[in-house]
């Protein structure tokens, strides 16, 4: 199992940071520290999720790594 | 002070309560408030948000080990849960069922996402409460479509959602917070005053589709017109 930090920019459609953690617990304390450090802005997405791997990560989150036109076509091909 | 789950042999729970709901209301209150909320009320939000870590961790390991899928987990974030209490009124922290959630994606068919459903629900089905199924796959709503199954572990409410995953045309599960399966609207307005946080175990989205929300009206007893509860994946 792998834990991800993630800080996403909604306006700007950018991850701004990846940071993977040895567990979940941790993957979160590094959420609460990073909006501590962000604020609570509305255009920046602080998410800690878990998942089997990377790979894992970006088929089941993958509005995170892709752009509109990737989401577009993965969805048209579902 | 902590309670135990009452089929610990099953979740194996010792979960802490930190926030009664007339305090998790207050808190709710609080956060919307203003633009920016208090330091204090945030990580009062994180106290809240820690104690679903555990059930939604039990909640995986019970989908893996019962269905044989690794699914993605997430507590849900601190800018979206503002943004439904905004939409609220700051009145339903308490109410929010996705504070945890889980997502299983599956490649297949509808007939494989309805068997990993029924698993999933025969997984939860010795919870406190049976699971409840919200099909939007037959109903979109607003484009969105997958199978929300909120479960109820013992110790929290919780709500499962199956989503269908993007290109691999499957069920994503995701949730892990307490309890519920299915649809957002029913949830939320039901379980706000139990005595318990709310959480919710989800499975099965379009990735892209995250962005969508379900949102309807919370029924008769609303306190308003525009009290709604509403559902994202994020």
């Amino acid at each position: 199992m792998a834990h991800f930090l993630l800080i996403y920019d909604r306006k700007a459609g950018k991850l701004l940071r990846q940071q993977e953690f040895e567990t979940d617990v941790a993957a979160l304390d590094a959420r609460f520290a990073a909006e501590t450090e962000y604020g609570v802005q509305e255009n920046i997405e602080i998410v800690a999720i878990s998942a089997a791997s990377e790979e894992e990560l970006m088929k089941s989150h993958g509005r995170y790594f892709l752009t509109s036109e990737q989401l577009g076509r993965r969805l048209a091909a579902a | 002070m902590g309670f135990v789950a009452t089929n610990p042999t099953r979740y194996n729970l010792t979960v802490p309560r930190p926030l009664s709901n007339s305090a998790l209301e207050r808190l709710g209150r609080r956060l919307v408030a203003t633009d920016r909320p208090e330091q204090s009320d945030v990580e009062g939000l994180h106290v809240l948000l820690s104690a679903y870590s555990p059930v939604l961790a039990s909640a995986v390991d019970a989908v893996a080990r019962d269905i044989g899928v690794v699914s993605a987990s997430r507590i849900k974030n601190t800018g979206t849960i503002l943004e439904k209490l905004r939409r609220n009124g700051g009145h339903t922290l308490s109410s929010i069922q996705d504070l945890a959630g889980l997502r299983v994606v599956v490649d297949g068919g509808r007939a494989e996402q309805d068997r990993v459903v029924e698993r999933l629900t025969a997984t939860f089905l010795s919870a406190a409460r049976a699971p409840r199924i919200v099909d939007r796959r037959a109903r979109p709503v607003q484009g969105y479509r997958a199978v929300h199954v909120i479960v109820y572990p013992d110790a929290f409410r919780s709500r499962s959602r199956f989503e269908r995953a993007g290109s691999t045309s499957g069920l994503s599960g995701l949730s892990a917070w307490p309890t519920s399966t299915g649809e957002a609207s029913a949830m939320a307005s039901r379980r706000s005053r139990g005595a318990t946080p709310p959480s919710k175990l989800c499975v099965g989205c379009s990735g892209w589709q995250i962005r969508s929300q379900i949102q309807r009206s919370r029924g008769p007893r609303r306190r308003s017109a525009s009290s709604r509860f509403s559902c994202s994946i994020r």
